[in-house]
């Protein structure tokens, strides 16, 4: 099947191709841990890119103690998890039913990881080696192994977490949970565990990202902020509250991203600058995304 | 009283939500002054009638007419101007405000344009108005009180009083009585009664309390699924048969 | 939260602590060196910025976290004017064509977001993003705009020929920002400004009384929009230099955090906490910039958590209370009086 379609497809677009859906898993996987703690359960978390920021230098940290590149990917998203849980149980519990005030606490959270982080590793450019080397060839292209595991990483985190949700109990009990906080708690379910864990989750996403995404990436203490904007812009624009949506807002942006560096090439801020302006017109013209969450009546 | 104009005239008024019809072709009229009183079990859809009365939702079909005009597609700010001003089920005051901040902010809706209201200090007639109305709600002793701080029922007895502040020619009360005590329940009656001895005004109260309804209103529209199925006096509507089933059958499920 | 009358009464602390600040800063370039006046001159017109968005926010309860933009574009414009058209007068690059310039792409964003409804939380990301486009595009048209390295060497104002020296450019943008403090209280104070907060504290009701919260909110925002243009204006007139970051979203969040320390919602903590943090900021080395940046972020997060009216609140309830406690036996009910902050 691959050989017939490469075959078929001048290799130039072949190589588009190919770019773009790492770009785009890479949004997708960048946003999946906002997917769950803004689309699911409604907190505006401006820390979301100091996370991701964070589990990239816990991989470079991983890294340069000596370890393999794969043991970093292991441990990015229980340190960031963690710091997630903790930033939970001091904050954002006394904040679920003040959105703006969350969204500047978490913005006050980032500076302080974003600090935190400069303290502990200076201000220079860190580069993290990926865990798998070389390259492999796909429709006829040859392509970095990493690019294709960004893909496969993607997929399957995705897969996974769309499972826990829809099937396992303790995804029901967290979306139970979110949905009704006073019924999940009169059927007995511990609602502070709940969030706590959803939140650590959603968090553990986010260093996971970072460690994944580290080396495409120039890593430093504010790398996070670029990736917070594309973060909420996929999950808005996508549909606030659902994985397919966000998987549609990674699709739609990072594939309008790939088409504006090509047509305006050379230009990379004004091709970024017109995804925003796409962003923000559809924010504005369908705020309920592309595929918005089940109607909520009146 | 049908040989005047009505105030407010609903004709065909209907709002549906995908599948689901929550007004169905509703003709409701109220005359200058009167008070009428909407009631029907949950669901029956009188909070998205009266949201279409004051715009917050558009009608799928049907027109709203009021002082002989077309208020069909205007928007909820210039329908409050023309005096259409609702009191919310769940009391809707500026919490963070004195109980005088909260007033002085009502009473001057009715200005025509923001930019008559780059003064600081009110006339004397808005002062004295102010203060009538405060004593009225048996809130005078409370104006420089953080509205925050007040009881429940207090907070009701303030947004119908702002409500009026604004000078309405209809005054929609959405459940006046809801979660206050007993005791509470009175003094609201006995504002009422004020309100309507003292003022022009046109009220349409949406209760669940027939007690309540009995003391405020001569005159009662059922709302059920969507549709009006009875009107008249309150006798009429305690005997009439249909009425009693559907809340014979409310009781009975809850 | 009541409303102090927009009557200055000189005799309550509040209003002596004022006095006393603004005394000082009119003092200040006898005891500062020249270079010294330019960069607290800049510090007056980040205090400017941080009044125009707490008319937004701290009085509104719209949360902008993309209003230096609008000051990068008054700096922009100010710095193309003046370099590359001197036949504009300088005042009027100033007064004129960057309030106007910025108040316009106020007025667009807020009729775009506003004709929506956009609020809460998406006004708050939606500014955000467009502080993040503007930066972007600026930084990428290099020969326009200079690109990352910005315009350098933009003129100080000259006025009928004559150059304002740093002492004087000192002196005009603490008028500008005395003037518009002072036009702010009058405007918070006035019915007006209970709209505003009626807005800020339940927009539907305020629509619902009515009251075109619409139109209300598109006034503050380009008004705020016209001041924020001023104040970038000033700032590329005394400093010299535009670049990109003026534009863009860390300076935005980060005058969020001076007016949220200082207290949001009383301008006077805006203009408290834009110059305090950003004069402690310039005295700090830089080993321990970094703490000291992560432990105004812990001051910023237990204020947002713990005190909404910051240090200024603190003050004025404190002084409140020490006042009440005194005089409580043979004080009267006085009305709306005894409020520090406006």
């Amino acid at each position: 099947m691959i050989t017939t379609i490469a075959s078929v497809v001048p290799l130039q677009l072949a190589d588009r191709v190919l770019i773009s859906l790492t770009s785009i898993s890479g949004l997708v996987l960048v946003a999946s841990g906002l997917t769950i703690i803004f689309g699911l359960m409604g907190v505006l978390n401006l820390a979301h890119g100091a996370l991701m920021m964070v589990g990239a230098y816990t991989a470079y940290a991983v890294q340069s103690a000596g370890f393999s590149p794969w043991l970093g990917i292991v441990i990015a998203p229980l340190v960031v998890g963690l710091i997630g849980v903790a930033m939970e149980v001091t904050l954002i519990r006394r904040l679920y039913d003040r959105p703006l005030d969350t969204l500047l606490a978490t913005w006050g959270i980032a500076i302080v990881l974003q600090e935190a982080v400069t303290i502990a590793f200076g201000t220079s450019q860190k580069s993290v080696a990926p865990p798998i080397e070389g390259s492999v060839s796909l429709l006829g292209v040859t392509y970095p192994a990493h690019w294709a595991f960004i893909i496969v990483v993607t997929i399957v985190v995705m897969a996974i977490t769309i499972g826990l949700f829809a099937y396992t109990d303790i995804g029901i009990m967290a979306l139970a949970v979110i949905q009704d906080r006073e019924m999940a708690s009169a059927v007995g379910i511990n609602t502070r565990v709940s969030d706590r864990t959803t939140f650590g989750f959603g968090s553990a996403l986010a260093g996971l990202s970072g460690a994944i995404m580290a080396p495409l990436l120039s890593v430093n203490s504010t790398m996070g902020i670029a990736w917070l904007a594309d973060s909420f812009l996929v999950v808005i624009v996508g549909g606030v509250g659902t994985f397919t949506g966000t998987i549609a807002g990674g699709i739609l942006l990072g594939g309008l991203d790939n088409l504006f560096r090509t047509v305006i090439s050379g230009y990379t801020s004004i091709a970024q600058a017109a995804v925003l302006v796409v962003a923000l017109i559809i924010i504005r013209y369908r705020p309920q995304g592309l595929i918005p969450a089940g109607e909520r009546g009146e | 009283m049908t040989d005047t104009e009505p105030l407010l005239r609903a004709e065909g008024l209907t709002k549906r939500f995908g599948e689901f019809t929550a007004v169905d072709d509703v003709d409701f009229t109220v005359q200058p002054n009167e008070t009428k009183a909407l009631i029907g079990p949950n669901g029956a859809g009188k909070t998205t009638f009266q949201n279409l009365l004051t715009g917050k939702l558009s009608a799928t079909e049907g027109t709203i007419t009021f002082d002989g005009e077309d208020v069909t597609h205007v928007s909820p700010h210039e329908r409050a101007q023309r005096g259409i001003i609702r009191k919310y089920q769940i009391t809707s005051v500026y919490e963070d405000e004195t109980v005088l901040e909260n007033m002085r902010l009502a009473f001057r809706s009715r200005a025509s344009s923001p930019w008559e209201l780059l003064r600081t200090h009110d006339d004397s007639d808005i002062r004295d108005r102010i203060e009538e109305l405060l004593s009225i709600a048996n809130l005078h002793d409370e104006q420089h009180t953080t509205v925050g701080t007040l009881s429940h029922g207090e907070k009701q007895w303030l947004e119908i009083v702002m409500a009026v502040g604004a000078e309405p020619e209809l005054l929609l009360l959405d459940e006046p009585t809801s979660g206050i005590s007993v005791g509470e329940t009175d003094d609201t009656v006995d504002l009422i009664e004020e309100i309507r001895s003292k003022e022009n005004v046109a009220i349409v109260v949406i209760e669940h309390d027939m007690d309540f309804i009995r003391k405020v209103s001569e005159s009662i529209t059922v709302l059920d699924r969507g549709e009006i199925i009875a009107s008249g006096t309150i006798d009429e509507i305690e005997n009439d048969e249909t009425v009693q089933r559907i809340y014979l059958g409310e009781a009975a499920d809850a | 939260m009541a409303t102090a009358d927009a009557a200055v009464d000189l005799k309550t602390p509040g209003e002596i602590a004022k006095l006393a600040g603004l005394l000082a800063l009119v003092a200040l370039p006898l005891f500062v060196s020249e270079y010294q006046v330019s960069t607290w001159s800049t510090y007056l017109t980040f205090a400017l910025l941080a009044l125009s968005i707490d008319l937004v926010w701290g009085y509104t309860g719209l949360l902008t976290l993309g209003h230096a933009a609008f000051f990068g574009a008054g700096a922009y414009v100010t710095a193309k004017l003046l370099k590359e058209v001197p036949a504009v007068p300088d005042a009027a690059v100033v007064f004129v064509v960057a309030p106007a310039f910025a108040a316009l792409l106020t007025l667009g964003l807020g009729w775009f977001l506003f004709s929506a409804d956009v609020k809460g939380s998406y006004f708050a990301i939606t500014t955000l993003i467009v502080s993040i486009i503007f930066e972007s595009v600026a930084g990428e048209f290099v020969g326009f705009l200079g690109g990352f390295n910005g315009i350098y060497g933009v003129p100080s104002i000259q006025v009928v020929g004559f150059e304002l020296t740093a002492t004087m450019s000192y002196y005009l943008a603490l008028g500008i920002l005395v003037g518009s403090y002072l036009f702010l209280r009058l405007l918070v104070g006035s019915a007006f400004g209970r709209v505003l907060r009626g807005i800020r504290g339940n927009q539907e009701r305020t629509e619902f009384f009515g009251y075109d919260t619409q139109r209300y909110r598109l006034i503050v925002f380009t008004l705020s929009g016209a001041m924020a243009g001023v104040a970038g204006s000033m700032y590329a007139t005394i400093d010299g230099f535009v670049s990109p970051p003026l534009l863009g979203f860390v300076l935005s969040t980060q005058v969020v955090i001076w007016i949220a320390v200082g207290g949001r919602g009383t301008l006077i903590g805006a203009v408290f906490g834009a110059i305090l943090i950003q004069y402690l900021n310039s005295t700090l080395s830089d080993v321990l910039i970094n703490y000291w940046e992560m432990g105004l972020a812990v001051l910023f997060i237990a204020v947002v958590i713990g005190a909404p009216r910051g240090i200024v609140g603190l003050l004025s309830d404190t002084v409140e209370g020490v006042q009440t406690s005194l005089d409580s036996a043979n004080r009267g009910d006085l009305g709306a009086g005894g409020e520090l902050d406006d």
